[in-house]
């Protein structure tokens, strides 16, 4: 069971794009990353981050242009992917559409001769626990997007290979489908004792069941964690508002304790030195205050959305920002009236106010 | 698709050209069936031995194409080398040279420099030259088409390249290695124009032996060769269909140390198929170019004017007539309610493409002749029945990539129908109408084998090479060769150009 780490791993790539030809591009900007054996890790950011790339050169189908790969302190860098052993789920699952299910599924053992009676027994059990054991005769195009995707998560485990890379493997499927397998896709990873390594874009499917989190923006790790550490403590304003959601308040610091926001002032958890600072709350910590209260952040209610098991309030300031507050029961103001917000100090996150705010929250 | 409107105006186009189609392009190409009723069916020995050979050839082509062709294709389609595009035009090239050019290219290269005889090595050299850029064509194609991350997940799951060619690739193009293999045998069994200039007076194929027989005036048999011709064509055509059909392929069993040492030969592989692409395929098609500075003879005399003037003529109004029924022919088959009716013409079309170019003559010399007409003209509706599929076939394409959604949103917006047709649909179509007509003319000035089953004293262009050849004025149908070579090259980049359009479009 390999123990993965990622050294300094860049990756540029020359655009052939007739727009931008000859434009180097940067996808993956020295990465260094140490996976730990037995662990389900979410690769997590926007789109064109870089988390695929990275996946896909752990996995011998990308080579870096700088860096090195080691699996257990075995350089494999220069190692062809097919002698890497990992599994590969990919996302429109690649099963081969001439080969029935049995024949995709056993391709992996057979492709190194390493198919025996124990192998043809190994195959059927994958086939019984992902519950496709009485589909073993038909081909990819008869089955529906959730039987492909077990499919293919039943081919990678056939190889035996200890490590699993899944690239965006839900992402294709109908949202109800998806949430229901990504526990399908944990228990087995945990089952079979793997080291999981899985790229998404879908937060609230890394918080559900990542035992570690590596936040990517722009081919760079931003932030590697549990979902409740990230959560808690984001280290930054992007990890802070891609994971979950969370509202921002530019402020002018009056002194080392307090902030000042259009006129309100706000008690800070702790000391900040600077000038300026970035008030992050939760919007589950926002209160939403019927009286005006003069001393409170006011602003008026542009929409109230019904959520089925929350209430989602958005509320414009004064100076144009929007706050979303979230509640369990629904608040007796209505759209268009004017209410105050608060929160209290400890569900402030303070950050420094960066050059570019709207770059740096853009996902 | 709902048209909006059923007028009588269109449907009366529909009626004349599709009546058009079948009169003047379908029943004059397959006229000579109708000698196997209660003709004289007698295949003589040494029309048997003619056919053996065309079939020989044909199989033994088929049999290198496959080896070579194959290999060829996936070398060039997995390639990512930035000289792909010089190798994508090089391929077309055999395909484009005028046939008797060709013909005389390869006799001056293997029969003089290399003295192979004329007969039947020379013929099968020549053969595969303008046959395997069909079975490349077609394979690289279907190749291209494969989903690269089947490549991805077999080699994650530890297949060796040799491996993921066998068990993953294969199975998915074989489709176009049978549509290969169909172009290739046929076109080698329809092929006249270039094979008269390396048959012998004994070894010969078919397609020549009918402009022997025709110019002995020996109508009946020549009519059973076409007959022959033609269905061999048309049964190796639902052969292809059939064997198409198969789509399942599992795979037991792999010998991994095997197969990986057979990966690990990609380099001896490039050289064999860079010799083979150099030595058989390239040097001799433009040899006479070579052959002409060497024993430079320009003749310039009214003769050959005269030929440049009618080869001219003829493939330019065959190109006019052929696009004023072509394009509402293609729309026909693109957007028609009918599938049925559709597919049949389809079919035809195809059908048309099969015939061997010397029997589609004679079919036609014997159909008009009955009409009394003058041979030029039997000469231009020859061309035009070989050179109307050229132009439905891809205008039907570019039809059929246009979203109807497009025309349909036009017609919301308020256009009348024919608006929608002349400011939408006809400039999405019209770099495929250019890339059809250029090759209609190109088929039409390079075409040997059906002018020659037609033609007493009108002299094309490709019948005066075929002449001064037989006369032994070599150097002088070297000389015109040249000419022809220059002229197909700036048609041949017109038409890359008009591809550029499509892409830019």
């Amino acid at each position: 069971m390999p123990n993965i780490e990622l050294k300094k791993i860049t990756k540029k790539f020359t655009s052939i794009n007739e727009v931008t030809e000859g434009e180097i591009i940067t996808a993956v900007d020295n990465v260094n990353l140490k996976i730990k054996k037995h662990s389900y890790n979410t690769l997590l950011g926007p789109s064109g981050c870089g988390k695929t790339t990275l996946l896909r050169i752990i996995a011998g189908l990308e080579n870096p242009t700088k860096g090195k790969i080691f699996f257990d302190k075995l350089n494999i860098t220069d190692m062809p992917p097919q002698e890497r052993n990992v599994g590969f789920v990919f996302q429109n699952y690649s099963l081969f559409p001439h080969m029935d299910i049995w024949h995709n599924v056993s391709y992996g053992p057979m492709a190194r001769n390493k198919f025996t009676k124990e192998t043809e027994k190994y195959i059927h059990n994958i086939l019984k626990i992902v519950k496709l054991d009485d589909r073993s005769n038909a081909y990819p195009s008869e089955l529906s997007g959730g039987m492909q995707q077990r499919v293919a998560v039943a081919r990678a485990i056939a190889t035996k290979s200890p490590l699993m890379l899944l690239d965006e493997p839900l992402g294709a499927l109908d949202a109800r489908i998806g949430t229901a397998l990504r526990y399908d896709l944990m228990k087995l990873v945990k089952e079979y004792k793997l080291t999981a390594i899985h790229v998404t874009h879908n937060q609230e499917e890394a918080m559900t069941i990542s035992d570690n989190i590596i936040m990517m923006k722009r081919g760079k790790i931003i932030q590697t964690g549990t979902p409740k550490e990230i959560y808690e403590k984001p280290n930054s304003i992007f990890s802070a508002y891609f994971l979950g959601r969370c509202n921002f308040f530019r402020s002018e610091m009056q002194d080392k304790n307090t902030a000042k926001f259009q006129g309100t002032i706000i008690k800070l958890p702790k000391t900040y030195q600077g000038k300026k600072a970035v008030l992050a709350v939760r919007s589950e910590k926002i209160h939403i205050n019927g009286e005006l209260k003069k001393e409170n952040i006011k602003g008026i209610i542009e929409f109230i959305n019904f959520l089925g098991e929350k209430w989602q309030y958005i509320i414009r300031l004064s100076d144009g920002t929007e706050v979303s507050a979230l509640k369990r029961t629904p608040h007796k103001a209505k759209v268009g009236e004017k209410v105050s917000i608060s929160f209290f100090p400890e569900n402030i996150l303070v950050f420094d106010e960066p050059e570019d705010f709207k770059e740096e929250k853009s996902v | 698709m709902n048209y909006g409107f059923k007028n009588n105006f269109s449907n009366i186009i529909y009626i004349t050209v599709l009546l058009f189609f079948v009169f003047v392009i379908f029943l004059p190409a397959v006229y000579v069936l109708s000698f196997a009723v209660g003709g004289k069916f007698v295949i003589s020995n040494e029309l048997f031995s003619v056919l053996w050979i065309s079939f020989l050839v044909a199989f033994i082509v088929t049999i290198v194409n496959l080896f070579f062709g194959v290999a060829l294709a996936w070398v060039f389609a997995k390639s990512k080398s930035r000289y792909k595009v010089w190798l994508d035009n090089l391929i077309d090239l055999p395909l484009i040279v005028p046939t008797a050019a060709l013909g005389l290219s390869v006799y001056l290269f293997w029969g003089e420099l290399w003295y192979i005889e004329k007969g039947l090595i020379l013929i099968i050299l020549l053969h595969i030259i303008f046959t395997i850029p069909y079975m490349i064509r077609s394979v690289s194609a279907s190749i291209e088409q494969i989903n690269e991350t089947y490549n991805e997940a077999g080699a994650t799951l530890g297949a060796s390249a040799f491996t993921l060619f066998r068990t993953i690739n294969f199975p998915l193009f074989k489709d176009g290695v049978v549509v290969g293999s169909l172009l290739s045998f046929t076109r080698s069994l329809s092929e006249t124009g270039a094979t008269m200039m390396v048959a012998s007076a004994v070894t010969m194929t078919a397609p020549v032996f009918i402009v022997n027989l025709k110019q002995d005036g020996d109508i009946p048999q020549a009519a059973v060769v076409s007959i022959i011709l033609i269905m061999s064509a048309l049964l190796i055509l639902i052969i292809a269909k059939f064997l198409t059909r198969k789509k399942h392929f599992n795979f037991d069993v792999v010998y991994p140390r095997f197969e990986k040492s057979l990966s690990n030969l990609s380099g001896l592989r490039n050289f064999v198929l860079g010799t083979f692409l150099l030595l058989i395929i390239i040097i001799p098609t433009f040899y006479i170019i070579f052959y002409n500075f060497a024993n430079f003879n320009p003749v310039f005399d009214s003769q050959i004017f005269q030929s440049f003037l009618v080869s001219f003529g003829i493939a330019f109004s065959v190109t006019l007539v052929g696009l004023i029924f072509a394009i509402p022919m293609a729309y026909f088959i693109a957007r028609s309610n009918n599938i049925k009716l559709a597919s049949l013409f389809e079919n035809m079309h195809d059908i048309v493409l099969l015939v061997p170019t010397s029997a589609l003559g004679f079919s036609l010399a014997m159909f008009w002749g009955k009409l009394n007409f003058n041979e030029l003209l039997i000469i231009a509706l020859s061309h035009l029945s070989f050179t109307f599929p050229l132009l439905v076939k891809p205008i039907t394409v570019a039809i059929k990539n246009v979203d109807y959604k497009i025309e349909e949103s036009a017609l919301c917006l308020g256009a009348s129908y024919k608006k929608v047709l002349t400011s939408i649909l006809f400039p999405l179509i019209l770099p495929a109408i250019i890339a059809g007509s250029i090759m209609a003319f190109m088929r039409s000035l390079s075409e040997t084998g059906a002018t020659l089953a037609v033609s007493h004293n009108v002299k094309t262009v490709s019948v005066l090479i075929v002449d001064l050849v037989q006369n032994g004025q070599i150097s002088e149908a070297g000389f015109i060769c040249f000419i022809l070579f220059i002229i197909t090259f700036v048609f041949l980049i017109m038409l890359k150009k008009t591809k550029k359009l499509n892409i830019e479009l």
